[in-house]
C-alpha cells in the first residue's frame, strides 16, 4: 500500500489548520478534521496494530465503529486504552501507541507466535494449560495476548456529567434516513433529539454519490440541521446510542473534545427511531486480514472526506453494486484499479478506466508485511498495494436486537433485518435493508408516520438511486488456506470447523468456543460470516444458526460515565451527627460505624488510641461520662391502633406498659430471628417511640411502615422517622445525676420521680427536652433528647457543668468496651 | 432501567423501589396454625412465569402497593396503594 494525501478535496479536513502527533515514536502530520487513522494512512502508516492472539501485523480496516485492528492507546491527559482510531480526532500533541505490539506494532517480538498458530487453534489454552495448574501459566499468557494497557498513573481529570432527558422522539443516527425522520417529526409538532456518534452529521451522505430535492447532499444536511436546530430540537453529535434497556430507556454516551469528560443521558423517548445504517462485511479469502486490505466504503470514505488515497494499484473485490462507485471514484483519483466480481451477470455498468474481471473471487491475498497482491480463485494473479473489499451489508440492528426485537432474515440482502415492530421503537434506513434513497426516505416516512401529521414534506431523491445486486459471498468450510473471520480476536475458518467438530454448534457455544465476536468490536464485521459459516458446515440455513443475544454496550463506554459523581465519599454517603463540628473541634478522631460517622474516641493519635479509650471509659466509671448518642433510632408510632401495634411488633407484651415508663423489647424476623432489640417508650396511650439500634433504622422503619400499610390501616397507626429531628446526648455515670441537676432542666431526679425505665419532660432554654433513664453502662444514665438544632448550647452547658465533676467525654469506642469487659446491661443499640 | 408506577408518586425508575414480596401471601394468625401453613407463608413462592402480583415499596415515598407485572416481558399491568385491610 503506498497511500497518500490528494493535493485538493476533503469536506472533512481543514486544509488551514495543520496539526502533528505521534504515533509509536513517529511523527505523523495531518489536518484538523482527520481522524488518527486517516492521518496514519495520509502518511503511508500501513501497520498499526498486532493481533490478539497470533501477533499478525494489522492494518486499518474501517471508517468508523466497526474497525477490529486499528485500536490505539492515546496518552495525556484524557489517556483511553483501545480506542478505535478510526473515530477518535487527531489533534494536535496527541500521542498514540499500537496495542499488544513490543516494541512497537512494526516490529514486534512476539510476532514469531504466528508461525507456531497451527498449535494453538482455539481452545487450544483450555485443552493445554490444565495441569498442574492454569494459574501457573495465566501471568505469561496475559501478558502475551491482549490489547492496550491502562496508564496507572492517569488521574481523573473531573467528574462525568450524568443527564435525564425526555423528548417525544429520539432519533439514533444522523444519515439520511435519521435526518429525514426528525424531519418529519419535527414537523409533526414533535419535541426531536437527534444522535449521531460521529462529529459530522450525516452519515453515509459525506461521502455517497447523491442529490436530495435537487441539492447537492451537503446543502440538504446543512439545512435541515438548521431548521431542527432553530425549532429548538436538541441535537447531539459525537454522541453514541449504546444500550436500550427496559422500558425503552435508551442510553448515550457524549463525548466532548475540550477536555471535560463524557456526559451520560438517559434518555426516556416516547417514540424511539433506529436508522444507525448498515456495516460492510469483509470476504473470504486466505490471510484477508493483511495490512492493506480495507473496506471499500471506508477507503471511500477516506478519499472523499479526507482526500487520501488509500492506494496506487487498487484491486476491488466485491459481491455487490456498492463498490462500483469506490472503484470508479478511486480510478478517477489516479488509482490504477481492477474490479474483482464475483457475479458474471446483473452488475452495474464497469466504472471508466477501472478494469472488470467477473465471475471471479479473491483466493489468497499475498504479501508478509503488507498486501503485495492477490490470487483469483482461477489462479490468476495480480499486484496490488492495497485491496478493497465489500463482501455485503450488515444492518446495524444492535439496538433493535437489546430491546429482544425478533429479526428476520432477508435472502435478497443476505442478512437480518427487523423482524416484528417492538413497542416504541421504529427502524428505518439501511438499518431495515434500505438500499436506494428513496427506499430510505419511504422507510423514514413510515417510521413516524404512527406520530401524527406533519407538516414537512418528505424528502426526494433526485440522484441516481443505489442498488443492492447483492450474491451471497460467505466463508466456505474446507477452504485452502487461513481465512480470518473475526480480525480483532483472531477466528479464522478453521477455528470455527474445529468448534463444529467437537460440537460447538450452537451459536453461543460456538461464540465462547472460538471467542468469535468477544472482542472490543463484539464482532460488528464477523458474527454474520462467522454463522453464515456455522450454517454452511451443519448444513442449517443462517436463521437456523441464529444470532448470539444483542446486549449493551454497542461500543464500549468509560466507566466514568456510569459512575458520574458516586465517586468517594458520594460512592456511599455516611449519615452525620447534628455536633459533628463541635466533637471535631474538641479532637475527636471519626469513624464510620453502621453508616454513621461517629466519634470513636476523643484526643490521642491512632498510635495510642488504646490508652484513649482505657482513658475514657475509666472516666465513665469513676464519675460522669458525657456521649452523643443522636445516631439511636427514635421512629414514633402514633394513633388509635398504636399499643396494639407495637403488641405485633415486638416479641415482648408491650400493650401492659405506663405511659411515661420505658420497657426493653426485641423484634424477630417472619423467620423468627431477632431482628433487632431496643427500648421502647411510651409518651402516652397512642405514642410511642421505637428505639432501634442506629444502623438499623431504615430497615425498622420499613418494616413498621409495611405492617402498616399491609394490616393494620394507614389510619389506625401512623409512623413517624423522628431520628434526625432530635439529637440525644446521654450523661452516664456515678455523678450523672449530679452533673444534670447543675444544668437544671426544670424537672425533678429524685428516684420517686424519675425511676429507672421512666421519662421526664423538662425545658432547656426553652425548648422541650425529653429525658429518658436507660442505662448503657450499667451505671446511673439519663439520655437527654433536644431537637437537633438546640442541641449544641445544651451540650456546651453539659460540659461547662462536668467541669468540676471531671466528666470525661466518650466515643463509641469506650461504650463498646464495656461489651468486651463484660460489664453493663445488654443493649445492642450501640 | 424499568419503570414502575408509584400510586402515590407516579412513574419512577426502579432503582428507586425495594421488592417487598409475593402479594397474597396473607400472614397466618393464631396459635393453631399447622406446621405446613407456616412453612408455605415463609418459605414457598410461586415464582410464576408471566402474569404475577407482587407487593413493592417506593423507597423515596415509602408507599407499598401491589403492583401487577409480566416476569417475562416486563410489562407493568396495574399499581394498586394497599387499602386498610390485608392486601389479599
Amino acid at each position: 500500500m503506498t497511500a497518500s494525501r490528494l493535493a485538493t478535496g476533503g469536506s472533512a479536513i481543514d486544509r488551514s489548520l495543520a496539526i502533528r502527533f505521534s504515533f509509536d515514536g513517529r511523527t505523523v502530520n495531518g489536518f484538523v478534521g482527520d481522524t488518527i487513522a486517516s492521518a496514519l494512512l495520509a502518511n503511508d502508516v500501513a501497520i498499526v496494530g498486532r493481533s490478539f492472539k497470533y501477533h499478525r501485523p494489522r492494518g486499518i480496516w474501517g471508517a468508523g465503529v466497526e474497525e477490529p485492528n486499528a485500536l490505539v492507546d492515546v496518552g495525556g491527559p484524557q489517556s483511553t486504552p483501545n480506542t478505535r482510531a478510526t473515530t477518535e480526532p487527531a489533534r494536535d500533541g496527541l500521542v498514540a501507541k499500537s496495542v499488544n505490539a513490543t516494541p512497537n506494532a512494526l516490529a514486534d517480538r512476539n510476532a514469531f507466535l504466528d508461525r507456531f498458530s497451527r498449535f494453538i487453534p482455539a481452545a487450544f489454552y483450555y485443552k493445554t494449560f490444565m495441569w498442574p495448574d492454569w494459574h501457573m501459566f495465566e501471568p505469561r499468557i496475559r501478558a502475551m495476548a491482549g490489547l492496550g494497557k491502562v496508564d496507572t498513573d492517569w488521574t481523573s481529570p473531573g467528574i462525568a456529567d450524568q443527564i435525564n432527558h425526555h423528548c417525544d422522539v429520539l432519533v439514533v443516527g444522523a444519515g439520511p434516513a435519521g435526518l429525514a425522520a426528525a424531519r418529519l417529526a419535527a414537523g409533526a409538532g414533535l419535541a426531536v433529539t437527534l444522535v449521531d456518534e460521529q462529529q459530522r452529521l450525516g452519515g453515509s451522505l459525506g461521502h455517497r454519490a447523491c442529490e436530495i430535492d435537487d441539492k447537492p447532499a451537503a446543502t440538504w444536511i446543512e439545512e435541515t440541521v438548521a431548521e431542527l436546530a432553530s425549532g429548538g430540537h436538541l441535537i447531539l453529535p459525537s454522541t453514541t446510542a449504546f444500550g436500550i434497556y427496559d422500558h425503552n430507556l435508551v442510553g448515550l454516551n457524549q463525548r466532548h473534545f475540550d477536555g471535560r469528560r463524557d456526559t451520560l443521558w438517559r434518555v426516556r423517548p416516547r417514540q424511539i427511531v433506529l436508522a444507525t445504517g448498515a456495516i460492510e462485511r469483509p470476504l473470504p479469502f486466505a490471510n484477508n486480514d493483511l495490512p492493506g486490505i480495507l473496506s471499500a466504503d471506508a477507503a471511500l470514505a477516506y478519499l472523499r472526506r479526507h482526500a487520501v488515497l488509500v492506494g496506487r494499484r487498487v484491486v476491488v473485490a466485491t459481491n455487490n453494486d456498492s463498490a462500483y462507485e469506490v472503484a470508479g471514484a478511486l480510478a478517477e483519483a489516479g488509482a490504477e484499479v481492477t474490479l474483482v466480481d464475483i457475479r458474471r451477470d446483473g452488475m452495474p455498468a464497469t466504472p471508466a478506466k477501472a478494469r472488470p474481471i467477473t465471475g471471479r473471487a479473491l483466493a489468497a491475498a499475498k504479501g508478509s508485511l503488507r498486501v503485495e497482491g492477490v490470487t483469483l480463485d482461477d489462479g490468476t494473479r495480480l499486484d496490488a498495494d492495497c485491496v478493497l473489499v465489500s463482501g455485503g451489508w450488515t444492518p446495524t440492528i444492535h439496538l433493535f436486537g437489546q430491546a429482544k426485537g425478533k429479526l428476520a432474515w432477508s435472502e435478497a440482502r443476505a442478512a437480518f433485518l427487523p423482524g416484528d415492530p417492538v413497542d416504541g421503537i421504529s427502524v428505518a434506513g439501511a438499518a431495515a435493508g434500505a438500499v436506494s434513497l428513496s427506499e430510505v426516505f419511504e422507510g423514514a416516512q413510515k417510521a413516524v408516520a404512527s406520530l401524527g401529521n406533519t407538516k414537512a414534506a418528505v424528502p426526494r431523491s433526485t440522484g441516481s438511486d443505489a442498488t443492492a445486486g447483492l450474491t451471497a459471498a460467505w466463508p466456505t468450510p474446507g477452504s485452502k488456506g487461513r481465512i480470518w473471520i473475526d480480525y480483532q480476536n483472531d477466528v479464522t475458518v478453521k477455528d470455527v470447523e474445529l468448534a463444529a467438530r467437537e460440537n460447538f454448534v450452537s451459536v453461543e457455544h460456538l461464540k465462547r468456543y472460538t471467542t468469535l465476536g468477544m472482542a472490543t468490536d463484539q464482532g460488528k464485521t464477523s458474527n454474520l460470516p462467522g454463522l453464515a459459516l456455522m450454517a454452511g458446515i451443519t448444513g442449517r440455513t443462517v436463521p437456523e444458526v441464529g444470532t448470539t443475544t444483542y446486549r449493551p454496550p454497542f461500543t464500549p463506554v468509560p466507566l466514568a460515565s456510569f459512575a458520574g459523581a458516586r465517586l468517594g465519599e458520594l460512592m456511599a454517603p455516611v449519615r452525620r451527627l447534628p455536633l459533628e463540628n463541635v466533637h471535631r473541634a474538641g479532637g475527636a478522631v471519626f469513624q464510620e460505624y453502621g453508616g454513621w460517622l461517629r466519634p470513636a474516641h476523643y484526643g490521642g493519635r491512632a498510635a495510642d488510641a488504646d490508652r484513649a479509650v482505657q482513658d475514657e471509659a475509666r472516666g465513665a466509671r469513676q464519675s460522669v461520662a458525657l456521649f452523643d448518642g443522636s445516631t439511636l433510632g427514635k421512629i414514633e408510632v402514633i394513633g388509635p391502633k398504636a399499643a396494639e401495634f407495637v403488641d405485633f411488633l415486638y416479641y415482648n407484651t408491650m400493650s401492659t406498659l405506663k405511659p411515661g415508663r420505658c420497657r426493653y423489647g426485641f423484634m424477630l424476623s417472619e423467620n423468627g430471628v431477632v431482628f433487632d432489640d431496643g427500648v421502647l417508650v411510651r409518651l402516652d396511650e397512642h405514642r410511642f417511640v421505637v428505639s432501634c439500634s442506629s444502623s438499623h433504622v431504615a430497615s425498622v422503619h420499613a418494616r413498621l411502615e409495611e405492617w402498616r400499610q399491609d394490616r393494620f390501616g394507614r389510619d389506625a397507626v401512623y409512623i413517624h422517622n423522628a431520628t434526625s429531628d432530635m439529637a440525644t446526648l446521654t450523661v452516664s455515670g456515678p455523678n450523672a445525676r449530679k452533673l444534670l441537676e447543675a444544668v437544671n432542666l426544670g424537672l425533678s431526679l429524685d428516684e420517686a420521680a424519675l425511676p429507672h425505665m421512666a421519662i421526664g419532660n423538662g425545658t432547656y432554654g426553652g425548648d422541650e427536652v425529653r429525658i429518658t433513664r436507660v442505662s448503657f453502662t450499667g451505671d446511673r444514665s439519663y439520655e437527654v433528647s433536644i431537637r437537633a438544632d438546640r442541641a449544641e448550647p445544651l451540650w456546651a452547658r453539659l460540659r461547662e457543668a462536668g467541669q468540676s465533676l471531671d466528666a470525661v467525654i466518650i466515643g463509641l469506642e469506650a461504650l463498646l468496651h464495656r461489651h468486651r469487659q463484660g460489664h453493663g446491661r445488654h443493649h445492642a443499640a450501640a | 432501567m424499568q419503570l414502575f408506577p408509584c400510586p402515590f408518586c407516579g412513574p419512577r425508575d426502579e432503582t428507586e423501589f425495594h421488592y417487598g414480596g409475593d402479594a397474597g401471601n396473607v400472614r397466618p394468625d393464631g396459635a393453631d396454625v399447622p406446621i405446613d401453613r407456616w412453612a408455605g407463608y415463609l418459605y414457598l413462592r410461586g415464582n410464576p412465569k408471566g402474569t404475577a402480583r407482587e407487593i413493592w415499596v417506593h423507597m423515596n415515598c415509602g408507599e407499598f402497593f401491589v403492583m401487577e407485572r409480566d416476569t417475562v416481558t416486563h410489562k407493568v399491568l396495574s399499581s394498586t396503594a394497599l387499602g386498610g385491610e390485608h392486601a389479599a
